[in-house]
């Protein structure tokens, strides 16, 4: 799996590639809790791009729900990006379709901040 | 806006090597030929890199140059061997020097083996297998010795095995041992652990002699700790079974208790139901879990679903995962199973399963496909064509995730009362 970093002003994106399956999963956390860590309490704005992430499993709803409680914290936010169909059943079939917004372009997504 | 920060190692099965080497000309060639083999390759073209990238990295194996400026592979080594968190990386010496005295000098200060330039490249390959092959299992253990600290020793680990198979013991007999008995339905359970303890579970609760509760859920991970947070989960779902008519009370109940006694990352997904012997109502609530089936086989004015010409209904009421969110709330619905009717519980262990071409999974469809074809069968043998289905579709009984399937199923002919 591969994931890249970017900032835009300030909203972090996490362009996510492979699939966020089993222990696969840990570099993502990783990535998210040194965020977290270095924003030192002030509240983070995160954009998880999805577009090439075809599988997640119940794992990678762990990380992605951990990051969602941990950044809401700190009067945080993150959202969704270009999800395809596997992972949007799951966050249906998990009910969480109120607690995940979900964009369909960047710009969306980072407007939704403003 | 700032541009790519950096990119996260893969986490992928294959190995990683890190070949430091000052020549550029053979990190280039040494890349493309060990990539071809099917290897991750990182390079490093100085000492000081190279014993960073292996720190920040944790490759599986080294190929360390022994003349190169600055600091040369025998300090590199040195560094190496003695920082904790890179000594038990194996390291093959790339050296242009032919001399014994050399090769001996890089083994004993803890080389595993040593390549003289120029060299074959598939010799390169069998080197690395060959040293891999020793090293690998090491490189398992390495996080049990860290976890075990002093305790690490023969009766350690033996005593960590008897425990670990106590414990799948402990929670196998926490599992109804049998299906319950009744005239009117028929029951059967599959479960299999892809470990020693799982993180899937089920249950039935006899609530009252024409009431049952069935339980089954999924515990986020695997191992012992998603087994004891099922341990937890099933404890919690027998009491307040008993304390509440309306399912989606118990999971708001069971949802507070996790919330505030696990991590955030740690939930779990379930269904519990009660099912009214007298009458086949099913009154569930569903929490984040795959939707139970209903497999309908009579023509009642049931809500229903079309799915690939079968008349099946999906149990999706109820609210959020289990233990992630205080704010969740639940609610409860009602089936109604009339004689003939199969209603099927699963874990995602079964729709997840993986067939034997990349990114092709078992899935919702088929698991109805298998079971309508095959609804005159009883129970068991529902759960039998279920297990041959899955083991035709992955080529393979070897597990990856855990599995519980429920099959309940109405053998009465009664007429139904409304």
């Amino acid at each position: 799996m591969q994931i890249n970093l970017r900032n835009k002003g300030n909203v972090i994106i996490l362009d996510i590639e492979g699939n966020l399956v089993g222990p696969n999963t840990i570099a993502l956390k990783n990535i998210i809790d040194d965020q977290i860590r270095e924003s030192g309490g002030e509240p983070v704005f995160m954009i998880l791009n999805m577009e090439r992430v075809q599988m997640m499993d119940s794992s990678g709803l762990g990380v992605i729900v951990a990051a969602y409680a941990s950044i809401r914290r700190n009067n945080g936010r993150v959202v969704l990006l270009n999800i395809g169909g596997n992972i949007r059943s799951l966050i249906v079939m998990a009910k969480l379709v109120t607690i995940f917004d979900r964009y369909d372009t960047e710009a969306e997504a980072i407007a939704s901040f403003l | 806006m700032s541009e790519t920060i950096f990119v996260s190692q893969t986490t992928q099965t294959s190995e990683t090597i890190l070949v430091i080497d000052d020549d550029t000309d053979i990190l280039a060639l040494l890349e493309m030929s060990l990539a071809s083999d099917g290897f991750q390759v990182i390079t490093a073209s100085d000492g000081i890199s190279g014993l960073q990238l292996a720190k920040t990295d944790q490759p599986d194996l080294i190929l360390l140059d022994v003349m190169m400026p600055q600091m040369d592979g025998l300090q590199v080594i040195e560094k190496l061997k003695a920082d904790t968190e890179t000594n038990t990386i194996p390291v093959l010496w790339l050296t242009a020097k032919t001399q014994t005295e050399d090769k001996l000098r890089g083994l004993e200060i803890g080389g595993d083996d040593y390549i003289t330039k120029p060299f074959d490249l598939r010799e390169v390959t069998a080197r690395i297998n060959a040293v891999l092959g020793r090293t690998r299992p090491v490189k398992y253990i390495n996080p049990l010795i860290n976890a075990m600290g002093e305790s690490f020793s023969e009766a350690g680990v033996a005593e960590l095995g008897s425990h670990l198979q106590a414990a799948a013991e402990i929670q196998l007999k926490l599992l109804p041992e049998k299906p319950p008995v009744f005239n009117e339905f028929d029951f059967a359970t599959m479960f299999r652990s892809s470990t020693s303890v799982s993180g899937d579970f089920y249950d039935f609760i006899p609530l009252s002699d024409t009431h049952l509760g069935v339980v089954l859920g999924d515990v986020k991970g695997h191992g012992i700790p998603a087994a004891l947070l099922m341990v937890m989960i099933q404890t919690a779902s027998r009491l307040l079974s008993n304390q509440s008519d309306s399912p989606a009370t118990v999971l708001k109940r069971i949802n507070t208790l996790l919330f505030h006694n696990t991590d955030l990352e740690q939930f779990a997904t379930m269904v519990y139901g009660i099912l009214e012997i007298n009458t086949g109502r099913f009154t569930y609530a569903n929490g984040g879990h795959c939707p139970p089936i209903h497999f309908i086989t009579d023509s009642g004015d049931h809500q229903q679903v079309e799915e690939s010409g079968n008349r099946v209904e999906l149990l999706e009421t109820g609210g959020m995962l289990i233990g992630a969110f205080d704010i969740a709330t639940f609610s409860s619905d009602t089936c109604l199973l009339s004689p003939g009717d199969v209603l099927l519980l699963y874990t995602d262990g079964v729709t997840e399963t993986e067939g034997q071409t990349p990114n092709n999974y078992y899935g919702e469809e088929r698991l109805i496909n298998c079971f309508s074809k095959n609804l005159t069968l009883s129970a068991e043998s529902l759960c039998d064509v279920l297990q041959t289905d899955l083991m035709e579709f992955s080529g393979t009984t070897q597990l990856k995730d855990d599995r519980a399937v429920v099959v309940i199923k109405r053998t009465d002919t009664q007429a139904t009362p409304t």
